[in-house]
């Protein structure tokens, strides 16, 4: 279980975490989890953002004059400690004793609670109910939710027995989630297939 | 079905629907629709009882209008695999006909009348051939298998001593296989031994032997039942060509036709309203037996023609209409001027004995020979059976043995018009009261009279395709539109919907396979040694009944 980053802003619905490390974000739509009053809470993760660590103070261009982009992190050994990476991870469950729920918990998340990537094992766990995606589809993320569902999925799936029949059944779940409007549910589908 | 294991294969879950109009059922994502055919059976299992239905629709659902709008890529088998049956999902409508369990009466005492409809989201499910078996019953002494549901192997059985007591009828379109589902129910009563049969065969199909739908040739009653059953022939020279072995040949006298034998003729006899009237005239002025000897042989001039026309109060054109008619009938060389040894009473007592008897008509298979005869004989018949059954209820006997008579071309002598005032409208109306029913087979049965189709106990239609004749068939039975698409899409050969009085529900059967050797030692029919002893046994039987 690798520990990914810190919580620096947290709600019901979603919390912001900031990484240790620059650029070192879990992917989008990976699945990472935090520790709650008693439980773990888990979340879905979307809109990572690099930027400065003051709002006020952009950065500016400085490679003009470097051959590589490496170089350019290099020759200003400060931007690592002035820039920082940030995400954002919308709430999707928290584990109630041995189970998981796939809904929000109680508790919100605290601040300056550790962010820990979600492994292979727990990929799999998570992914026996689809009952979280409503939550995915009413994120209010930057952009389409309906890509982080496709991201969250396709992710999940790698861990399953069968990815071909998780996709389908997820594509199932969604069809029934998506009833009124067909053209959100192809979006989807044609961002999962196989 | 093919691949479908029988029984308990869940189909779906009940959604919605009511007493009258049926249910609908969704379909699990698991159940190809293609494999849901209407008529099928299914058993519904409800919190307190089970649901036996029929399908009598199938549709396609969607879960959103915009499906319809935009279609899915369904070329993508992913996308596929995701739309069918969430997406996208079939639906049956099934009418829920009986209770088969669960109910203390429907336990008790067989299946009940549905009553009511079961909750929502019950589990639906093949039915299984127990489930059906406990409907239709077994084969035994009353019940006779007649065939088989669609895709399954369980019997359909008919319970032929609750059918002979109404009149019945056998419906369809031409070539559609009326005549082969005859000849089983016919077999059907003579071996179950519930009603003595008389059957008019019109184009010698019964009798001797017949053709299949497939043009091979079949055994007829009398081959397989020769101790039990008489052919009578109106047309000798054909039955001895066709090496039938003949119980008689039937000669009907001039002065066995009575003045209300022409009444039912006189649509085909082109008589005028007139010259019906006539008759009736010339039988008052000179007895039942004699008046139409006397129409024949009057000269069509001369003084006393004119004055006997005047005497009467007939017009000559009257009469002329009237002579024209009946020179038709005197064509018939049946017809003879005098009979002595009368037929109608060789028939009445094999009849009574229990005998099944077929009239062979030969080439004298039009519409004017039939009725003749079939009228006449009837008549008599009917008679005879009334007399009897007044006697044995004055003495306290029990009724004569059931008769059916088995008429084709049924529209003719049941057509509006004239069935109030025929003998087979009044059997048909007045039904058991004398133990005579009719067996009536028809391909128009919208030119049966409303009234007499309303008293027929057991249908049994083949494919029937005209709007009128579906109609007709199907006035006042419940459940009378779902059974409409399931009636209209019957194949063409051997397949049958069976419903009314001598079926608990009602069925779509493939009919009982008939032409083979086992269908005939399936029917209990004998042959060689075994059958001069079997003919032997039931001589000395019949004798010493007597």
């Amino acid at each position: 279980m690798t520990r990914t980053g810190e919580i620096i802003e947290a709600g019901t619905r979603e919390f912001v975490a900031e990484c240790y490390d620059l650029y070192c974000a879990p992917s989008f739509g990976g699945l990472v989890k935090t520790k709650g009053e008693g439980t773990e809470i888990y979340a879905v993760v979307h809109d990572t953002t690099t930027a400065s660590l003051e709002p006020g103070r952009t950065t500016v261009a400085l490679g003009k004059k470097e051959s590589d982009e490496a170089d350019v992190y290099h020759s200003h050994p400060q931007l690592s400690k002035l820039l920082r990476t940030c995400f954002r991870a919308v709430v999707v469950g928290y584990r109630d004793g041995p189970s998981i729920r796939h809904f929000l918990p109680a508790s919100t998340p605290r601040v300056h609670g550790f962010v820990f990537q979600c492994d292979q094992a727990e990929l799999k766990e998570f992914g026996k109910s689809f009952d979280f995606l409503s939550l995915l589809a009413g994120s209010q993320m930057q952009g389409p939710p309906e890509e982080l569902i496709a991201a969250c999925l396709r992710q999940m799936s790698v861990a399953q027995d069968s990815p071909g029949d998780f996709l389908v059944a997820a594509g199932k779940e969604l069809t029934v989630l998506y009833n009124q409007d067909f053209n959100k549910l192809n979006y989807i589908l044609r961002r999962i297939r196989l | 079905m093919g691949n479908l294991p029988e029984g308990d294969r869940k189909l779906g879950i009940v959604t919605s629907g009511s007493l009258v109009t049926g249910l609908d059922v969704r379909l699990d994502p698991s159940v190809a629709i293609e494999e849901m055919k209407v008529g099928q059976y299914v058993t519904i299992t409800g919190d307190r009882s089970h649901f036996l239905g029929m399908i009598t629709d199938i549709k396609l659902g969607a879960i959103g209008p915009g499906l319809q709008e935009t279609p899915p890529d369904i070329s993508d088998p992913f996308v596929k695999k995701v739309m069918t049956g969430t997406a996208t999902y079939g639906i049956i409508h099934v009418a829920p006909t009986l209770v088969i369990g669960g109910e203390a009466a429907a336990i008790l005492e067989g299946p009940q009348p549905v009553k009511t409809i079961p909750c929502h989201f019950s589990p639906v499910f093949l039915s299984s051939q127990r489930d059906i078996d406990l409907v239709f019953g077994k084969e035994d002494n009353n019940r006779f298998h007649v065939g088989n549901p669609l895709d399954m192997e369980t019997r359909v059985c008919l319970n032929l001593a609750e059918f002979v007591k109404r009149s019945n009828g056998v419906f369809g379109k031409s070539g559609t296989g009326k005549t082969f589902l005859t000849r089983l129910l016919l077999i059907g009563m003579l071996q179950k031994g519930v009603a003595a049969n008389l059957v008019f065969d019109m184009h010698d199909e019964y009798g001797w032997r017949g053709t299949s739908e497939r043009d091979y040739e079949v055994k007829g009653l009398k081959q397989l039942f020769p101790s039990r059953v008489s052919v009578f022939t109106l047309d000798e020279e054909r039955s001895r060509r066709r090496a039938v072995a003949t119980d008689g040949v039937i000669k009907i006298g001039w002065n066995e036709i009575e003045p209300e034998d022409i009444e039912l003729l006189s649509k085909t006899l082109n008589l005028t309203e007139p010259a019906r009237q006539a008759v009736y005239q010339f039988g008052q002025a000179f007895g039942d037996s004699k008046w139409l000897k006397k129409v024949l042989t009057l000269e069509k001039e001369g003084e006393d023609s004119k004055e006997l026309l005047d005497r009467l109060h007939v017009a000559e054109s009257t009469f002329r209409n009237l002579r024209r008619g009946l020179d038709g009938l005197k064509r018939l060389p049946f017809l003879v001027p005098e009979v002595t040894d009368s037929v109608t009473e060789q028939i009445l007592q094999r009849l009574e004995r229990k005998n099944h008897v077929v009239i062979e008509f030969g080439r004298y298979d039009n519409l004017a020979a039939y009725m003749l005869v079939a009228n006449m004989f009837t008549r008599r018949i009917y008679e005879r059976y009334r007399e009897a059954t007044e006697r044995a209820a004055g003495e306290g006997r029990p009724k004569p043995h059931p008769l059916v008579i088995t008429i084709e071309e049924a529209h003719k002598f049941l057509d509006p018009e004239i069935a109030g005032q025929t003998i087979f409208g009044t059997i048909a109306r007045e039904m058991r009261k004398y133990n005579v029913t009719l067996l009536v087979i028809d391909q128009r049965p919208s030119g049966i009279d409303a009234e007499v189709m309303s008293q027929i106990g057991t249908k049994l239609s083949c494919l029937l395709d005209n709007e009128k004749d579906v109609d007709a068939v199907l006035a006042g039975v419940p459940g009378k539109n779902e059974l409409r698409a399931v009636l209209s899409r019957l194949e063409s050969r051997q397949q049958a919907l069976i419903f009314g009085h001598a079926v608990p529900m009602p069925v779509v059967i493939k009919t009982r396979e008939y032409g083979s050797p086992e269908s005939y030692k399936a029917f209990g029919a004998v042959d060689g040694d075994e059958l001069k002893a079997k003919t032997a046994r039931d001589k000395k039987d019949l004798w010493d009944t007597l």
